[in-house]
């Protein structure tokens, strides 16, 4: 078990920046998610983090030590490759048993912890056949066991269920959430699918283009965007982002999107675009949940009138995408009385509207709610 | 209607008539390309046929005395005792030098040859595969390749007779070696190409050095293709005739080089050669045999997908 600190982590890749000025604490026992679109920099932050590769500028320190200078088969690494990298040309049992036998561990508790791995993660059956022979889901239990039996201090996930068909991915991810809590370890999980971030982390960082976007617990970052992109890239269904030029002064605030619909901003969102500085203009961000049909419940939602374009079946709940001037905003549709083609009223919960920046994307009011 | 009708009709018609043309000609298609590979076989198979009922004709049959016939009319193993015991009934001429030599020479530099070209061959393809050490290196190596051996011969030969190494078996050892390093480097490398890094990285973190790694993980992956590469080299320096021709005077001529050396007063022992021919062939043979079961994976490793 270990604390990791990533300080000023910069890497290049001769011209390319893959990861720029990083710095990310995790805690003792903490499960991290890195999450981010593909070529973000994440699986780079994990290979640096694993000593893969070594950082251009800046320090990893594990419980407070510089370990670049460690070579990686010294560092006690746990590691579960995407592709799961498994050997082939063993067995099962072998490869449960070769990060033991590499470490010198005796003979007897190499049996005896084979035999409570694979007991844990239900390969019992197959352990003495080829491990090529496995199933794309038993090759990722492998993976992870294989890992996980040489109790390493940290241990490292590089998007390991986005090969995994649909069912066993959900079992998996409650899975891996089981495990962590029993072997305790520290745990970083590289991903890009923000809903397996948001179900397994205690903390996530969102990373774009190398950057550090947020970092902060999942209902954090849900609830409390500091960007655009965050706001964007976490939730599902999508935040609703409404760009466009803010003109008036402070009291009547108009955004009029790009679709000529004319919003009309009252009271702490109309405040907060005071702060707009860039000419490229502004963007209301609404999550889905947050718009409501019928009575008005506060004076200073932002009352919306548009038809339903499309309707959604999403488990119980039914989206409603709504047109609004050729900008489409898709709501929750809590009442399941609405046909396509209908014309209707729609408010924006006021206090749920987030104003940004459109040139820079940052939040407006400093990300404080 | 009618007017309807008819371009259906038409269409109607014509796939029929496309159909029965097809099946008539995927049927010649496959008549012809039978016929070619029976024709190819025969190309191949004929030489073979003609050296083994040679190998074991009498002295009369493979001369026109008696009219050139198929098969031994009297079968014997007259020719190979000649090639070991150097004499054999019904023939007065006797034979110098027997097969022993030859045999042993070319067993012992093709062996040597072929471990110096493959274990520096996988080697230096694995360092410029995985650690990117001198990426000029492949090309350089192809170079060894890209001229006629004949081109460099002659400083190669007084390269060896300064440092001794003519007509002695490590001196046809290391040119084998050399000569077939390109071979052995490309082949491995494109097989290491294949290995996934995750596959090494995995072992580098579970706690191994780069060395146990290799011959832990890597090695065993490209076993197949280990044994290919082993068996191509020592192909190829087994039918060496000229590097032998040249660097081999008395004591180390290979088989080969022996060969040619097979004429007598009474002209060419066409029986003897083709005895020659028929135990030159059994060590590649076995050899392939030996390591048959990862040959065809081997053979075809680069077409795999993971």
């Amino acid at each position: 078990m270990s604390s990791i600190q990533i300080n000023n982590v910069t890497k290049r890749f001769g011209e390319f920046t893959a990861v720029s000025d990083l710095s990310i604490d995790i805690e003792d026992g903490e499960f991290v998610a890195l999450l981010g679109p593909s070529g973000c920099g994440k699986t780079t932050t994990m290979n640096m983090i694993a000593g893969l590769e070594e950082a251009t500028e800046g320090e990893i320190l594990f419980n407070g030590q510089d370990l670049s200078h460690t070579p990686i088969q010294q560092r006690n690494i746990g590691f579960v490759f995407q592709n799961y990298a498994i050997f082939t040309h063993m067995t099962v049992y072998k490869n449960l048993s070769y990060g033991l036998e590499v470490n010198n561990v005796p003979k007897d508790q190499i049996t005896s912890r084979v035999a409570a791995m694979a007991k844990r993660m239900n390969l019992t059956h197959c352990l003495d056949a080829p491990a090529a022979s496995l199933s794309v889901n038993e090759m990722q239990k492998l993976a992870i066991g294989r890992s996980a039996i040489a109790e390493p201090r940290i241990f490292l996930l590089d998007e390991p269920l986005s090969n995994l068909d649909a069912g066993f991915r959900a079992y998996m991810r409650s899975e891996l959430k089981v495990l962590q809590r029993e072997f305790g370890q520290t745990m970083i999980y590289v991903t890009h699918d923000q809903i397996e971030a948001m179900s397994l982390a205690d903390k996530i960082a969102i990373i774009d283009q190398g950057k550090l976007m947020q970092y902060g617990s999942p209902l954090e970052v849900y609830n409390n965007p500091c960007n655009r992109f965050v706001a964007n890239f976490v939730g599902s269904p999508k935040i609703n982002l409404l760009d466009g030029q803010i003109k008036g002064a402070n009291g009547s605030t108009k955004l009029i999107t790009q679709g000529g619909a004319e919003v009309a901003l009252q009271g702490k969102i109309s405040s907060d675009f005071a702060k707009l500085k860039s000419s490229k203009g502004g963007s209301i961000g609404i999550r889905p949940q947050d718009i409501y049909f019928g009575e008005k419940r506060a004076s200073d939602d932002i009352q919306l009138h548009g038809y339903v374009e499309e309707l959604e079946r999403v488990g119980p709940k039914r989206l409603v995408h709504l047109q609004v001037h050729r900008t489409q905003i898709v709501a929750e549709d809590e009442r399941d009385a609405l046909s396509i083609g209908d014309e209707v009223e729609f408010f924006l919960t006021a206090d749920k509207c987030m104003a940004f920046d459109l040139d820079s994307g940052d939040r407006l009011t400093g990300g404080a709610a | 209607m009618v007017a309807l009708l008819r371009p259906d009709e038409g269409s109607i018609v014509k796939t029929h008539k496309t159909r029965s043309v097809t099946i008539k000609r995927s049927f010649r298609s496959l008549a012809v390309k039978y016929a070619l590979l029976l024709l190819a076989c025969a190309v191949v198979m004929y030489p073979l046929f003609w050296m083994i009922t040679m190998a074991f004709k009498p002295f009369d049959e493979w001369t026109t005395g008696s009219g050139l016939t198929w098969l031994p009319q009297n079968a014997t193993l007259g020719n190979f005792e000649y090639l070991f015991y150097g004499q054999t009934e019904g023939l007065v001429v006797t034979l110098d030098r027997t097969i022993g030599g030859p045999l042993w020479a070319s067993l012992v530099t093709s062996t040597c040859g072929t471990i110096i070209a493959v274990v520096a061959g996988t080697l230096s393809s694995y360092a410029v595969v995985r650690f990117n050490i001198l990426p000029s290196l492949a090309l350089s190596v192809l170079q060894l390749r890209l001229f006629p051996p004949l081109a460099v011969m002659i400083p190669v030969m007084v390269m060896w007779a300064f440092i001794g190494g003519v007509d002695t078996w490590w001196g046809l050892s290391l040119i084998y070696g050399i000569v077939t390093l390109p071979f052995a480097f490309w082949l491995m490398k494109t097989f290491f190409d294949e290995v996934p890094i995750e596959i090494e990285e995995a072992a580098r973190v579970a706690g191994s050095s780069y060395w146990r790694v290799f011959y832990r993980i890597t090695l065993p992956i490209v076993k197949p293709g280990l044994a290919t590469c082993v068996l191509f080299v020592f192909i190829l320096n087994w039918s060496d005739y000229l590097l032998a021709l040249l660097l081999t005077q008395k004591e180390w001529v290979t088989l080969p080089v022996y060969m040619n050396t097979l004429n007598t007063a009474l002209g060419e022992m066409y029986g003897m050669k083709a005895a020659l021919g028929f135990i030159a062939a059994i060590p590649p043979i076995f050899l392939g045999l030996l390591i048959q079961k990862h040959l065809v994976r081997g053979l075809t490793f680069g077409a795999l997908k993971q």
